[in-house]
């Protein structure tokens, strides 16, 4: 199902006389069968954008639509979207198997429903309760949980108890699937293998999905598309190689590239494009003197054997490793410092001078406000 | 010696005290109950019955009616029980998870009668009930202790720590409050629920200044009134050893469930933020 969201907003009221914005007249369309990391900074509006879609929070302005329909006061329950909470929010005192099935069994309209299906499916289970005990099982086995079906929550590990909520959001066959931060709770090796496991689920439901994620290399490595947000605003939407590549702004620029990026203090003058004190290239097209930032990816920066175009200098002051990734610190002639990578361990000595590269269209240029103005 | 064990032993030495404190009515109720009208009377009094006497509790059962009495407290204290803790669940999960105007308010209010002396509130809950005609009736023993605002507290503090997910969760599948509340909050906070139910228990089987103002008939009087005046005898006097005697059977029923149900008053002591 196609979710919109049309200028989006919600205040919270505060004790105080001014609100909290927490989302700002958000724009957004999600194709359906998509899987969507929302992403962005903590207390960014994530949470609140997706309980508003959930239905939980009311919307204090605009409208939200599933395919054509207008949901925006629609109760939760009537919605037919499944809900994954960060802290998982497992019934603690029920079995796996009541967990998932307590969707099925304690809602009137849910009740009415699977009766209808059960009369006209003719299924292959001999009675309703069969029928209810495969909807679970059917739940259970594509999360792979079967084998704990009569244990508590308590008695699981973190990755499995949140496999029993992502099950018990999608045994009533949701047509979006919400996620709120599913993986935040698990340790680094599990989140990996439990992202690639929702990835999978969400691939073999074709369920529109919609992922909370403040970790961009989570939402990267698993979205169709992800969605960045900042302070309520919609920053940038699209396909993550596409907005790791071509960041909309410094925001993005920084938080897609987790702090592995250089940001170096730069201007344009009569059309030149500074690096720090020293001129480094004339413009692609002409641009007001200004003051800028410049994005350099450790990635993007190269060794260049000699003094070739787009080239510059700079001395090395420091290596580092950690784990198989080893980096180099060099200095500009202003003393502002940039990290590469040293992607075949060179043994570089210190105060060496290198002459280095950028890779092309991965310059990016920001003005003093953070919007990008040039990349090339 | 280490100055974590030091602690320890004063910890122990105050625990041991207030539990001696609290034992020493308990047992010289005991021992009064097995000794002898002579050996009461002698001074100093003596700090084990010289010769048992265990026809003490078989003449209080003779001498009072004991037994209507405790028939008469058991009915009243399972009528409460049921009502109250109706009340205070529903209450207390309107409290905790319902938003309606003016909870704030009625939350404070209902507080605010915990600070009031309950021997000023019989006054008016007398006036009350001799308007309404129910001297010596169920109803006036019953309808004062149907609300109970440390009750209503004890539940709202628990069900809080309930988390707001669980119910997120149930609603966003279409699950009603009253199927929350019996599915989900009422088993997580089981203990405090039982905790409730001994308190209020214990509250009728220790009231005294409620049913004798409103029962003057004795087949309405409950153990604490009851075996107040049952047992003089022919000179005015009365006979301690059997009070005692009728005092201890009276007990037994109570302790005996406190010590059955000790594992969730205590927890639900706890769970209700409430630390001894
Ligand atoms: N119930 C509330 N009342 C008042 N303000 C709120 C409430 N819930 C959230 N906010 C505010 O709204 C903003 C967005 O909150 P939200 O929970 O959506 O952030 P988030 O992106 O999910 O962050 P996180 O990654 O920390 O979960 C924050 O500034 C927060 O303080
Ligand atoms: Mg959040």
């Amino acid at each position: 199902m196609q979710v919109r969201l049309e200028q989006l907003t919600k205040a919270f009221e505060s004790r105080k006389k001014d609100s909290v914005i927490a989302v700002n007249k958000l724009d957004l369309t999600i194709e359906s069968g998509k899987l969507i990391g929302l992403l962005g900074p903590s207390g960014c509006g994530k949470s609140t954008t997706l309980f508003m879609v959930a239905g939980i929070h009311d919307v204090t302005d605009g409208k939200i639509y599933f395919d054509d329909r207008d949901v925006t006061e629609l109760s939760a329950d009537k919605r037919g979207i499944g809900l994954v909470f960060q802290n998982y929010a497992l019934y603690p005192h029920l079995s796996v198997w009541d967990n998932i099935a307590f969707p099925l069994l304690n809602s009137k309209d849910m009740k009415k429903r699977l009766k209808k299906q059960f009369a006209e499916q003719h299924s292959n289970s001999p009675n309703y309760k069969a029928y209810i005990n495969k909807l679970v099982e059917d739940a259970a086995k594509l999360v792979e949980i079967t084998a704990y079906l009569d244990r508590k929550p308590g008695e699981l590990s973190g990755g499995q108890q949140q496999r029993v909520a992502i099950a018990r959001a999608i045994v009533k066959s949701p047509s979006i699937l919400l996620m709120d931060e599913p993986l935040s709770n698990l340790d680094a090796r599990l989140r990996i293998q439990t992202r690639d496991e929702i990835k999978r689920i969400q691939q073999q439901t074709g369920i529109t999905t919609i992922m909370v994620t403040h970790d961009q290399e989570e939402a990267l490595a698993i979205s169709d598309e992800v969605i960045v947000l900042k302070d309520g605003l919609l920053q940038q939407q699209g396909a993550p190689q596409d907005v790791y590549d071509n960041p909309a702004n410094q925001f993005v620029a920084e938080f897609i590239s987790r702090s592995q990026i250089n940001m170096v203090h730069g201007k344009i003058a009569t059309n030149k494009l500074y690096l720090g004190q020293e001129e480094w290239f004339p413009l692609p097209a002409p641009l007001m003197d200004q003051e800028v930032t410049i994005g350099l990816r450790y990635e993007n920066i190269k060794h260049a054997m000699e003094n070739i175009e787009r080239s510059f200098t700079a001395s090395v002051t420091a290596k580092a490793r950690i784990g198989g990734i080893s980096t180099v610190q060099v200095r500009l002639a202003d003393g502002q410092q940039i990290t590469l990578l040293n992607d075949h361990d060179e043994s570089l000595r210190e105060s060496e001078r290198l002459n280095l590269v950028v890779k092309p269209q991965s310059i990016l240029v920001f003005n003093q406000k953070g919007e990008k103005i040039l990349q090339c | 010696m280490k100055p974590q064990s030091m602690s320890n032993l004063f910890r122990y030495f105050l625990l041991s005290l207030s539990a001696a404190i609290i034992l020493v009515p308990f047992y010289w109720m005991i021992n009064t109950s097995l000794k002898t009208n002579a050996e009461i009377l002698r001074i100093p009094p003596t700090l084990f019955p010289s010769e048992f006497r265990f026809q003490n509790f078989a003449d209080a059962i003779v001498k009072a009616p004991i037994l209507t009495y405790l028939l008469n407290t058991v009915v009243v204290a399972l009528s409460v029980v049921a009502i109250s803790t109706v009340v205070s669940v529903l209450a207390a999960f309107a409290f905790a998870r319902l938003n309606f105007r003016g909870k704030q308010i009625l939350f404070i209010v209902i507080l605010g009668t915990m600070m009031v002396p309950q021997e000023m509130l019989i006054i008016t809950n007398f006036m009350t009930i001799a308007d309404l005609g129910w001297m010596n009736t169920w109803q006036a023993l019953i309808a004062p202790y149907c609300i109970n605002a440390f009750n209503i507290y004890l539940l709202r503090q628990t069900f809080k720590q309930v988390p707001d997910e669980l119910y997120l969760a149930s609603k966003v599948d279409g699950v009603s409050n009253f199927r929350f509340l019996r599915k989900i909050m009422l088993p997580l906070s089981k203990s405090t629920i039982v905790t409730v139910m001994i308190l209020s228990v214990i509250w009728i089987w220790d009231t005294y200044a409620w049913p004798s103002l409103v029962t003057t008939k004795d087949s309405m009087r409950l153990v604490s009134n009851g075996l107040q005046n049952a047992f003089t005898n022919d000179s005015g006097r009365i006979q301690y050893e059997i009070q005692m005697a009728a005092s201890t059977l009276v007990i037994l029923p109570l302790v005996f469930l406190f010590l059955m149900l000790k594992k969730y008053i205590i927890s639900g002591m706890v769970k209700g933020g409430i630390k001894g």
